[in-house]
């Protein structure tokens, strides 16, 4: 299927939100994903799962991450949530504001996993 | 279920003529006997005179253990230390005796009618040259070790003498989906009680439908139809596969999504999980996922990467996920060699299995088109001093590539240089855009990626696709982009280089590929990865957990890990150094836990 896809070390990268346009075309179907800078792992921008202790719940989360304006919470487990924030303050901005709360037990970004097919016959260098 | 039965070998059978009741005028039969396959301490009698056979094997100290009456057959068990060659020998010289030879093992050799069994080296490797053929069969092949060595294979043979029916052990694909309704896997997936073949997590629905192909070439070499005369066979002839659909068109998979689908198949007691993805950086949420499947009996199969490199240093998850019911598999190719692509891990990968030129099943009809920048060419805005097309000659390769300024990697770069050029798609149900390229950026300064469906500039009035900034550590491949919504339109992608004066460096594109799927449910493929040495194991773990109930996670893997094949190229890239062996794992026989003994003097 087409050429490689791998994860590109050192590049920082995102895909931009689709703009709506109804002259142009319509948004893409998926969120599309966010490269690392420094070294981390392509993260979904703007989501993060939040793990919670018991009573943890939607209304908590929106007032922990208020700064970084909650848009959508969606509760996959008992104690596990996926948010969307507006304003993404990177995840450990995130970790820091879980960090004072004895009912959050984990805040992580929403990694993006590849079904890579091996890389095609490409030079190691442009020269 | 029509298996070929064939006999061990030939054998010649030859009637006595007997003259004289005294002295026997022929001679007794001969067998070559150098098989060895016939029971050993039986031979089988035809006495002229039923009624004496009693006296006459008792006679020789040895015992009838059944008549069959219609053949006029006595079944006889020599007296001990008499060997078959020697009781031939003489009740052949008996002249009561009018037939006389040994007990022969006819044994099945189950092997599936599937038309392209043969290209299917890693279920049978008879040595075999595989091979496209279009436009059923399509795919690019691996040169390397093609054709490679007989023998070099599962053991699949063997292996379907003992099950080729695993729908007792539901296993998931999670992946891009499945094409449910291809001729060679719809008879071979789950169904809930209202016939939907799993979940679909990427949009949230009930239709695990594949739009990009890699889960349906899962799927089929886990359990594609067996024996129907059409296309492949699975490891399982029979299946029950659930279609987890995590990842989209362009083969990306969240943690959310992930997660949900292992709670899904916990909750439908799926017994196997294959996962042929993998992703950099820790994952608490997916780990913990995969730790609830480990209590809930799952095995977990997955894929130790592509980037030839070594998992002990840089972690792949979920392969390096430290959990009891995961395995992970590196690739092999066709003489089983590690295949150059494949991640390893003397620590963390577990088993390899065949994973260059894997025939399997795929969604539908793909097209790929790789621009070569300079056939049609681009359109550079500004036309001179910024965007052009070069042929350069790069490590001994002819590479053409797009590069801003002319002089990349070195020199600098105008704000705002943009090129684009127009594509023209035929109808689809997907579309996918790789680029790969290098990007030497400062502070502030950025490569974007952009699409305008209708054509024209994308840098006005389209939409940004990506944004690099940084440096990328030489080339790289970019993450496929999903532009399934130019599909049967005309649309115009680009690339615009921006920074504030002087903007050093700048980037050089190397590949623009375009590829479209036409689902339909005829298509089969060659690809290669560790994705798709995955699901052979995948399918191993299905088998074994079909043929043994009673198996626990931990049988299961130890079956695996110890009945696999020792191979020189693994030795110190697995933890086992092994290639993943059907018929070794399903007669490996795990040790004995809670046994204790005492010895006494």
């Amino acid at each position: 299927m087409g050429c490689p896809h791998s994860n590109p070390p050192g590049a920082g990268a995102q895909n931009a939100p689709a703009e709506n346009s109804p002259a142009e075309e319509p948004a893409p179907r998926d969120p599309p994903a966010q490269l690392a800078t420094q070294g981390e792992a392509d993260r979904v921008p703007g989501e993060y799962l939040v793990a919670v202790q018991k009573g943890g719940d939607e209304s908590m989360i929106r007032r922990l991450f208020a700064d970084a304006s909650v848009q959508s919470v969606r509760q996959l487990r008992d104690d596990l949530f996926l948010i969307h924030v507006e304003r993404d303050p990177g995840p450990q901005a995130m970790r820091q504001a879980a960090a004072g709360s004895d009912q959050i037990r984990n805040v992580q970004p929403n990694f993006v996993y590849r079904t890579n097919p091996p890389p095609a016959k490409l030079p190691d260098e442009i020269k | 279920m029509d298996q070929l039965f064939k006999p061990a070998r030939t054998v010649g059978l030859m009637l006595a003529a007997l003259l004289s009741p005294l002295a026997p005028t022929w001679a007794a039969p001969s067998f070559d006997l150098s098989s060895g396959e016939y029971v050993p301490d039986e031979i089988l009698v035809r006495f002229k005179d039923a009624s004496i056979r009693t006296s006459l094997i008792s006679g020789r100290s040895g015992e009838e253990i059944e008549t069959l009456e219609q053949a006029g057959l006595s079944r006889i068990r020599l007296r001990e230390g008499q060997s078959v060659e020697d009781a031939i020998a003489e009740y052949g010289g008996d002249s009561n005796v009018e037939h006389v030879q040994p007990n022969f093992i006819y044994k099945l050799q189950a092997m599936p009618n599937d038309a392209l069994f043969g290209q299917m080296w890693g279920l049978r490797n008879t040595g075999q040259r595989v091979a496209s053929n279009p436009p059923t069969l399509t795919g690019d092949l691996i040169s390397t070790n093609n054709p490679g060595t007989a023998g070099m294979d599962m053991g699949l043979e063997r292996a379907w003498d003992v099950i080729t029916d695993c729908s007792s052990a539901t296993v998931g694909v999670v992946d891009s989906g499945i094409s449910y309704n291809h001729e060679d896997i719809a008879a071979n997936l789950w169904a809930d009680a209202t016939g939907n073949h799993g979940r679909n997590f990427v949009d949230m629905n009930n239709d695990p439908l594949d739009l990009n192909g890699h889960g349906t070439h899962v799927a089929g070499t886990i359990g594609a139809v067996g024996n129907n005369g059409l296309g492949t066979t699975g490891l399982c002839w029979k299946a029950k596969i659930m279609s987890l659909r995590t990842c989209n068109a362009a083969g990306s998979c969240t943690t959310s999504a992930n997660v949900s689908a292992v709670d899904f198949a916990i909750a439908n007691q799926a017994k196997v999980l294959n996962m042929s993805l993998g992703g950099r950086g820790f994952d608490q949420a997916f780990s913990d996922a995969i730790l609830r499947a480990s209590n809930s009996d799952i095995v977990v199969v997955v894929a130790a990467g592509n980037e030839n490199t070594n998992n002990d240093v840089t972690p792949s998850y979920p392969c390096n996920f430290p959990h009891p019911n995961v395995i992970c598999v590196a690739a092999l190719d066709q003489s089983y060699a590690l295949a150059s692509f494949s991640n390893y891990g003397a620590s963390s990968v577990h088993v390899a299995g065949p994973g260059v030129n894997v025939v399997s099943t795929w969604a539908g009809s793909s097209t790929a088109s790789d621009d070569d920048f300079h056939t049609s060419p681009w359109t550079a805005v500004p036309a001179s001093g910024g965007w052009v097309y070069q042929h350069r000659t790069i490590q001994g390769q002819a590479v053409d590539l797009l590069v801003d300024p002319s002089t990349y990697p070195s020199g600098t770069f105008h704000s705002n240089d943009l090129v684009y050029k127009q594509f023209t798609f035929g109808a689809a149900q997907a579309a996918l855009l790789d680029i790969a390229g290098q990007v030497t950026l400062g502070a502030g300064n950025t490569l974007d990626v952009n699409g305008r469906v209708g054509g024209g500039n994308p840098f006005s009035g389209g939409t940004r696709i990506l944004r690099t900034t940084g440096s990328t550590q030489g080339v790289v491949a970019f993450p496929t982009l999903d532009i399934s919504q130019c599909a049967g339109m005309t649309c115009s992608f680009g690339f615009q280089l921006t920074g504030a004066p002087p903007a050093t460096g700048g980037a050089g594109i190397v590949d623009f590929s375009i590829t479209t799927l036409q689902l339909n449910n005829v298509t089969y493929k060659i690809e290669a990865g560790t994705s798709m040495a995955t699901p052979h194991v995948a399918g191993l773990a299905t088998m074994l957990r079909a043929y043994n109930p009673s198996y626990t996670v931990a049988d299961v893997v130890n079956a695996i890990k110890g009945g696999g094949t020792s191979v020189p190229a693994l030795a110190t890239k697995t933890t086992t150094g092994k290639a993943a062996n059907a018929f070794g794992s399903l007669t490996y026989i795990n040790a004995p836990t809670g046994v204790t003994a005492t010895v006494s003097h």
